[in-house]
């Protein structure tokens, strides 16, 4: 029993020091001072309008976006934006395209909803609603100076898509770069050309495999962590970022553990269901931690124990 | 802290004075059964009460509510909209006081949720003392009593109340609708008679301190608890609407006849309901309703302790009562506690 | 959308009592804005006109003889989209009762001795009509909601999945702010059934009897513990399953 005494001791004055951080005191009452109410509702969208579309496959559309208010999206890759069709409700949808002054910014989507259907049902110049940029991005800075490995499958690629052509754009401040890239058949394969064009500058290094054997495909075959073990890295140097199904993450970190990949090194982004974006409506909640708020990105050491993350 | 002696006959014009001022919500009989309703005159409360059925947070956190209206096509607008009125919320009692404070801070965190807010701005509450049925278990977690979060608070002393005072508007309210005098010494001990008297009546505990709660959770993961009590779970959501402290919602939007009108509108939803954590690619996060169940008690005992600070369970026993396959929340805690103990010894 | 043609829609009706058809009529507020969105070319209950050049069916009752299994099948070929309207066509609903008796005796009891050799009034166990053809959406409930006929109707105008509730009346029961039927001593088939219904049964003072169909996942076996909790017998659990849950009842049997 003095054991748990002692381990409750512990918890108590951890719960009193988070509550101290968040400066949220359970004994004194909120303070519903005026100001608050002066804000405007933060579900008012932004307007847009669709600059243009390109086909990437049967499923998948790449949408240029223009904000009519001619602001830049001010985002990070790696983070979302709530997207709205009104009618058609709204969704969470990463943002493709890196970071950029201007006022455009692409989503590549998948439609297998209602509100994506919607979108894949509209034209250039249509218009379209946006609230965010939400959430925490790939952490840009820190990654300056490390050999890149980049895991990813399926759409996965559309959020790495942002952190690989911000890496590029300054491609000097970092190490060797590796792209890892599992689609189930060859033509699920995204940005085709953009891959081959990365490839031919010589400046990431690039590996494809497509799950099963195809008539059409000649390359590798397997599950993406397939192409891990063959991969030579530097394990000191190498932070590693993971984006694709959920089904993909249990295995591909256990690869990257064969490599000696440190948990601090690798990063991923998580997808879970969400209404608000806002820390509110509670559809991406994971234990105590909300995706929209604290994700979608995470680091690997961060979320080992939480349960129900991976 | 102002203490007012208020009678029994005094309670009747305070809410005949409110009455003109706000909508007054209080218990009254529905089917014979205690339940929140809307009053037009004071003889329709019935003050001296067991725990409602339902809590009152839908008259802070509506059921249905619009967010944005909107116009589509060449005359595009958006409108954001606030559904709030002046509204009193009469004969509250500490659980429910200690839930909108656990509200308040939800909505006000982060980005504060304007809808939220200000119908809390516009509202009212007058609390009461009141006394446990066999669920209530408030007295294991703490909130059996309530020292602000409250605008007045009614002891019921046998010979009238004694009205504690929480706020100025409180406090205003009550000196222009009501006669009251000064409680005496007396008086205001009876108050304190009242509340040991209530303590010793639960029937529903929880056999540990409640500082102890969110570390037996959290320990208890992996507890066999949670298969046996998700097999006979309906999934039906009935303890997510009836807790005064479950806020999640979905978003959705509706259209008129000419589809080109419309509204965006937040909707209650529930954790324990089959659909809550499924992506639209079709991968449910929460398959189980052992999973979900898991993750409701979580929310209750650990996670929003971690994000919030207090406790999110506050022991108004509604899940209890409301549950038809008798899942309760004090015994499955108790479960946990057993177990836990058994595995240390 | 004026320079558009107006998309087509046709009512059909199979064995049933037409009240759904019925509930669309009395959606008298909004006719007019839906004939603005829609022309509508077969409706027996209210027009003349008989073309079947529509693209939309909603269908009307269940399956109970072997005609309406080609003329249904007719209906499925030229509709691009098939709604099923209500309980008995999506789920069978109370005609299933009948399926509880051998069809012969059904055929006597219903029609008189002659019955047997009549080919017009041959009868089979009455079934919902997604046995019989692909069906692409569902309004339940006996009668429908006229609001969820619109809503239907718009999702399907705007080109997007309408959305069915998939949890139980408990959860619209709980909203509507009503006591629980079980609270007053009464059982109710709510806590497995699909809501939308806003709980209107119980709102006004009856109990849900299961009408809209099962929740995807339903906990059959709670419930049938509930129910005995509260008093039912095994035969009383099993009867109330049977006025609207009949289809399942008779394909397990099978």
């Amino acid at each position: 029993m003095s054991l748990l005494k002692r381990q409750i001791k512990t918890e108590v004055k951890k719960m009193r020091r988070l509550e101290d951080e968040k400066n949220i005191s359970t004994s004194q009452p909120l303070n519903l001072s005026s100001s608050v109410f002066d804000i405007t509702s933060p579900y008012i969208p932004r307007l847009a309008r669709i600059e243009r579309i390109t086909r990437l496959t049967e499923k998948e559309r790449l949408f240029t976006i223009a904000i009519e208010d001619g602001k830049a999206l001010g985002h990070q890759p790696g983070q979302f934006i709530m997207l709205s069709i009104p009618g058609f409700g709204e969704a969470p949808i990463s943002v493709s395209s890196p970071p950029d002054n201007g006022n455009m910014f692409e989503l590549c989507v998948r439609a297998v909803g209602n509100l994506t259907n919607a979108l894949h049902n509209l034209s250039k110049g249509d218009r379209i609603w946006i609230r965010g940029p939400y959430g925490k991005g790939f952490p840009v800075e820190s990654l300056k100076g490390k050999d890149l490995l980049f895991i990813s499958g399926g759409i996965g690629l559309v959020p790495m898509r942002s952190l690989i052509k911000t890496v590029l754009s300054e491609r000097l401040s970092y190490g060797r770069a590796n792209l890892l890239y599992g689609v189930k058949a060859p033509d699920e394969i995204l940005f085709r050309d953009e891959l081959s064009q990365w490839e031919r500058t010589g400046t990431i290094n690039i590996q494809i495999t497509i799950d099963k054997p195809h008539p059409a495909w000649k390359g590798h075959t397997g599950v993406v962590t397939t192409l891990l073990p063959p991969l030579k890295i530097d394990e000191t140097k190498t932070v590693a970022i993971v984006v694709g199904p959920p089904v993909m993450y249990k295995y591909v970190i256990m690869s990257l553990g064969d490599k000696r990949i440190a948990g601090h090194d690798i990063y991923l982004s998580l997808e879970r269901r969400m209404k608000c974006g806002l820390g509110k409506c509670g559809h991406c909640q994971i234990n105590s931690v909300y995706v929209c708020q604290e994700g979608p990105v995470f680091r690997l050491s961060d979320i080992r124990y939480l349960r129900e993350a991976i | 802290m102002n203490y007012r002696f208020l009678s029994k006959k005094g309670v009747a014009s305070f809410v005949t004075g409110l009455l003109k001022e706000f909508r007054v919500y209080g218990p009254v009989k529905k089917d014979g059964f205690p339940m929140y309703g809307e009053i037009t005159s004071p003889d329709e409360l019935h003050l001296l009460h067991t725990p409602t059925h339902l809590s009152p947070k839908h008259y802070l956190f509506p059921q249905r509510e619009t967010l944005l209206r909107f116009k589509n096509g060449e005359n595009h607008s958006i409108e954001p909209t606030v559904e709030a009125h002046d509204q009193a919320l009469f004969g509250v009692h500490s659980c429910d006081i200690h839930a909108i404070r656990l509200m308040d801070m939800v909505f006000a965190y982060g980005t504060p949720d304007v809808n939220y807010l200000k119908r809390r701005e516009k509202t009212v509450i007058i609390g009461i003392d009141c006394l446990p049925d066999k669920h209530c278990f408030c007295k294991s977690v703490n909130t059996m009593t309530v020292d602000s979060g409250f605008d007045l608070f009614l002891h019921d002393i046998g010979s009238g109340f004694v009205v504690e005072i929480g706020t100025r508007k409180g406090n205003d309210l009550l000196y222009k609708h009501a006669k009251t005098k000064k409680a005496t010494a007396g008086e205001r001990a009876k108050m304190a008679e009242f509340k040991n008297k209530k303590a010793e009546l639960f029937i529903t505990k929880i056999n540990a301190e409640a500082s102890t709660l969110p570390l037996l959770y959290s320990g208890s993961y992996f507890s066999p608890v949670w298969e046996k009590i998700g097999k006979i779970c309906y999934g039906c959501g009935s303890c997510n609407n009836v807790c005064p402290t479950c806020y999640c919602f979905d978003v959705r939007d509706d259209v008129t006849l000419n589809l080109t009108e419309g509204g965006r509108y937040r909707v209650w939803d529930g954790c324990t309901l089959e659909d809550f954590a499924k992506v639209a690619g079709g991968h449910n996060f929460r398959k189980t309703r052992a999973e979900r169940l898991r993750h409701r008690f979580n929310r209750k005992f650990q996670y929003q302790v971690d994000k919030f600070g207090g406790l999110f369970c506050v022991g108004c026993g509604r899940c209890i009562r409301t549950c038809l396959v008798n899942i309760n929340i004090a015994e499955v805690t108790n479960e946990l506690i057993e177990e836990t103990n058994k595995d240390r010894s | 959308m004026k320079n558009k043609q107006k998309p087509k829609i046709a009512f059909f009706s199979f064995t049933c009592c037409e009240g759904c058809q019925l509930q669309v009529l009395s959606c008298e507020d909004e006719l007019p804005d839906v004939l603005s969105l829609v022309d509508i070319v077969n409706f027996r209950e209210a027009i003349d006109e008989k073309r079947d050049d529509y693209e939309i069916a909603f269908i009307e009752g269940s399956i109970s003889r072997t005609q309406e299994i080609e003329e249904i099948k007719k209906i499925r070929e030229k509709a691009k989209i098939v709604v099923a309207l209500g309980a008995c066509s999506a789920t069978g609903g109370l005609n299933c009762l009948k399926n509880r008796f051998p069809m012969e005796e059904a055929q006597r009891v219903v029609y008189g001795n002659k019955a047997k050799n009549s080919k017009l009034i041959d009868t089979i166990p009455a079934r919902p009509i997604h046995t019989v053809i692909p069906v692409d959406y569902y309004i339940h409930g006996c009668p429908i909601t006229k609001s969820e006929f619109l809503d239907v109707l718009k999702s399907l105008l705007l080109g997007k999945k309408p959305d069915i509730p998939n949890y139980p009346v408990c959860v619209d029961c709980k909203m509507a702010g009503n006591v629980c039927v079980f609270e007053k001593g009464m059982t109710c088939a709510g806590p497995i059934t699909r809501a939308g219904c806003s709980a209107i049964c119980v709102t006004y003072g009856c109990v849900c009897w299961g009408c809209r169909g099962l929740v995807d996942d339903p906990n059959i076996t709670a419930h049938e513990d509930t129910l005995k909790r509260y008093g039912l017998t095994v035969d009383g659990v099993l009867r109330g399953f049977d006025l609207y849950g009949g289809w399942e009842k008779y394909k397990e049997k099978q």
